[in-house]
């Protein structure tokens, strides 16, 4: 099963390494990620993560991610839910590597009100 | 709680004013004697000097070990036994590798563990500098958390944040990476009030409490399957309580032998490959199984589809991601173990009357005959008996430590654990070796308990240099050394499962073990007859400081029962039914 995983991750020496790790070592199959700073005063990241679970529980590999002391929040989705959660938000690039992220969400979600999902190519923050 | 509890490594540090201006070794070490650190196992080199240059001037002991494993194996068993955060220390490179199997045990085994390493300085990180690893790179898998200190001025909050994590929810390792010019660097030293940043974690509510209780009450033939979680949360009263309360009949992983007495009526033993028939006969008919901080290991389910699988599961673990990870749980209760249980505890009791017969009757039925015929010296028997006469004459407070293959097991199927912090075995990740640090360690947190390791003559030969720190602290610990000259575990399983074709077990070219003691200036003694064991025993008791009795057992021996790897637990088998074959 392939899943979007929605994470803001604390940006600490290591945390991404130790994000990815994770989803690897515990049998999950990365497949995009996108990033974007989370804004306001924290210094942390929000985190776009497409997934591929093969036959394991996504519930255990979020509840895995929790654990790590890097991560402020993470969920999941599968993908039309995830889209639906995702149109209530708004991205404002604020580099031009972010740009090119923004325009890949705007991409799949454009597919999403056609009805059809589409695999995209991330773009890392 | 015997456990610091949360928060308490966050404490505000007091300093007298004015504020010292100390470098960032002198701020490591003040900061860990602030946070109630009392020891540290350690081994010196070129990257962590200037951190064993403060502990000359410091109070906080330091144990010299003569292997960089055996600091990190130390400090595990010091950690579990006084269940505080045990610490160990060594320089960049081959001494930070050195400690990562120790790590990855504490990982295993949720020991809260603080892993100091010296770096190389940061000016030099990352260009392949002389004893440079990416330890914190390389730990990533096997620690609950890491730091690299980059900037004195993080230091004092991040040891302190270190030693909470390990601490805390639970347990486990932390690594903190320190670069030499980091420890170098002066800053003021203060009265620190560290906030940590913690995700909201999972916790069980009244309905979740209420549905397990209902649950439990509906069940004809529930089962208690307790785990490490138990002994972690110092949850002993409260699973005391609440399987004499309901007179539930409990099963024991490996960890958590000791937390039912073994007088208890309704305790069936350790469940697994190499557990007791009743346990796994009763986890295969119960129509509930209630596991209390265990995890289904697969040492424990065997296959894992054919596990309990009548069994509705409820289960109760401080870490959410345990529950539902192997098996689906029915009643999912993450959080405290204690206030389930107590909660559980308060509901009328069971009437399973006609269930508890049942699992007394698969007891009665398989009662472990010591006797054993000819002059050789028979392992479980010999264990069992000193475990008994250790455990009475120290009023149950003897700790028995134990190495990795059949005499582990051996020692968790016949000898008197009286409590499961009593009890130190490398469960999860199964690190030969283990033992004599681990004993180490608990000496040192209990200097008045006797402490037994009990190895093989593979597993000793892994830390055998840490006799010498016995030696060098005077440790009054007791060395039972089960020799059958080969890899006796390793060998059953040849001859079991791989046809009898025997693969590099033979270690008959084995030192003479006494005289390696004798050398480290550690008594020693060898038996090998059966009519030798009590003179063996004796040697045990009467000596005053560390000793080793070596004990020459039959290579043929096995441990029995023995469920066949990826099978079915109703797969068990016994050593007569394949000597009935031969």
């Amino acid at each position: 099963m392939n899943i979007k995983l929605r994470i803001t991750l604390r940006e600490c020496e290591g945390a991404l390494i130790r994000l990815l790790g994770t989803i690897e070592r515990r049998g999950h199959a990365l497949v995009n990620l996108s990033s974007r700073p989370a804004g306001g005063q924290s210094a942390a990241r929000n985190l776009s993560l497409d997934v591929d679970c093969g036959g394991r529980n996504p519930d255990i590999l979020v509840r895995q991610i929790r654990r790590l002391y890097d991560v402020v929040e993470a969920a999941w989705y599968q993908l039309p839910e995830y889209q639906a959660a995702d149109a209530h938000l708004s991205y404002e690039a604020t580099s031009p590597a972010m740009y090119g992220m923004v325009v890949h969400r705007r991409e799949n979600n454009a597919a999403a009100e056609g009805g059809q999902a589409r695999p995209g190519v991330g773009v890392n923050g | 709680m015997d456990m610091p509890s949360n928060a308490s490594y966050l404490k505000a540090t007091q300093v007298p004013a004015p504020v010292p201006l100390l470098n960032g070794a002198q701020v490591l070490v003040r900061t860990l004697e602030s946070a109630g650190v009392r020891q540290v196992f350690g081994y010196p080199g070129g990257a962590i000097m200037p951190v064993y240059d403060a502990l000359v001037d410091a109070g906080l002991k330091h144990i010299l070990c003569r292997h960089e494993q055996g600091c990190a194996l130390a400090a595990d068993g010091y950690a579990r036994v006084s269940g505080e955060v045990g610490v160990c220390m060594a320089t960049s490179g081959p001494g930070a590798t050195n400690l990562l199997t120790g790590i990855a045990n504490a990982y295993m085994d949720s020991v809260p563990l603080l892993a100091i390493t010296g770096q190389v300085p940061t000016a030099v990180m990352g260009t392949d500098a002389f004893q440079e690893v990416d330890i914190f790179g390389m730990s990533m898998p096997v620690v609950k958390h890491s730091f690299i200190v980059r900037d004195i001025n993080t230091l004092q909050d991040t040891v302190l944040q270190a030693l909470e994590i390990a601490a805390s929810g639970r347990p486990g390792p932390v690594l903190l990476d320190l670069p030499k010019d980091v420890a170098t660097a002066e800053c003021h030293f203060r009265n620190a009030v560290v906030s940590m940043h913690t995700a909201p974690s999972e916790q069980y509510g009244l309905s979740d409490l209420q549905r397990a209780a209902t649950a439990l009450r509906d069940a004809r033939r529930p089962l208690a399957y307790i785990g490490g979680g138990t002994v972690i949360s110092r949850s002993h009263d409260a699973v005391r309580a609440f399987v004499n309360h309901h007179q539930l009949p409990v099963v024991s992983t490996l960890r958590a032998l000791g937390m039912i007495p073994t007088d208890y009526p309704g305790f069936l033993g350790m469940i697994g490959m190499h557990g007791s028939k009743p346990a796994n006969h009763a986890a295969q008919e119960c129509d509930l199984l209630l596991c209390i901080g265990a995890r289904f290991d697969d040492r424990v389910t065997g296959k894992l589809d054919s596990f309990a699988p009548k069994a509705r599961v409820i289960h109760i673990d401080i870490d959410p991601a345990e529950i539902s990870k192997l098996r689906e749980a029915d009643v999912s209760l993450p959080g405290e173990i204690a206030p389930a249980l107590r909660f559980l505890t308060d509901q009328a009791p069971l009437e399973i009357d006609h269930w508890k017969k049942h699992c007394t009757a698969l007891l009665d039925a398989s009662q472990f005959d010591y006797n054993y015929p000819g002059e050789d010296i028979f392992a479980p028997g010999l264990l069992r008996k000193i475990s008994q006469r250790f455990a009475e004459s120290s009023n149950g407070k003897a700790i028995i430590s134990c190495d990795v293959g059949q005499h582990q097991m051996w020692v968790a199927q016949h000898c008197l654990l009286t409590a499961p912090e009593h009890h130190l075995s490398s469960a999860g990740l199964g690190t030969m070796g283990y033992g004599l640090p681990a004993a180490i360690g608990a000496q040192f947190a209990t200097p008045d308990a006797p402490v037994i390791v009990v190895s093989g003559d593979g597993s000793i030969m892994m830390n055998i240099q840490e006799l010498c720190t016995l030696k060098r602290y005077g440790l009054p610990v007791k060395i039972v050394l089960l020799d059958n000259s080969c890899l006796g575990l390793v060998r059953q399983w040849q001859q079991l499962f791989f046809e009898e074709r025997f693969s590099e077990v033979d270690l008959s070219d084995n030192p003479d073990f006494a005289v390696v003691a004798r050398s480290f200036g550690i008594a020693a003694k060898s038996i090998e007859r059966a009519a030798e064991i009590d003179e063996g025993i004796a040697f045990l008791e009467s000596t005053d400081g560390p000793c080793l009795l070596h004990v020459k057992i039959d290579p043929r021996a096995n441990v029995w029962p023995l469920v066949p790897p990826g099978q079915s637990n109703e797969a068990m088998i016994e050593g007569c039914e394949l000597e009935d074959q031969s």
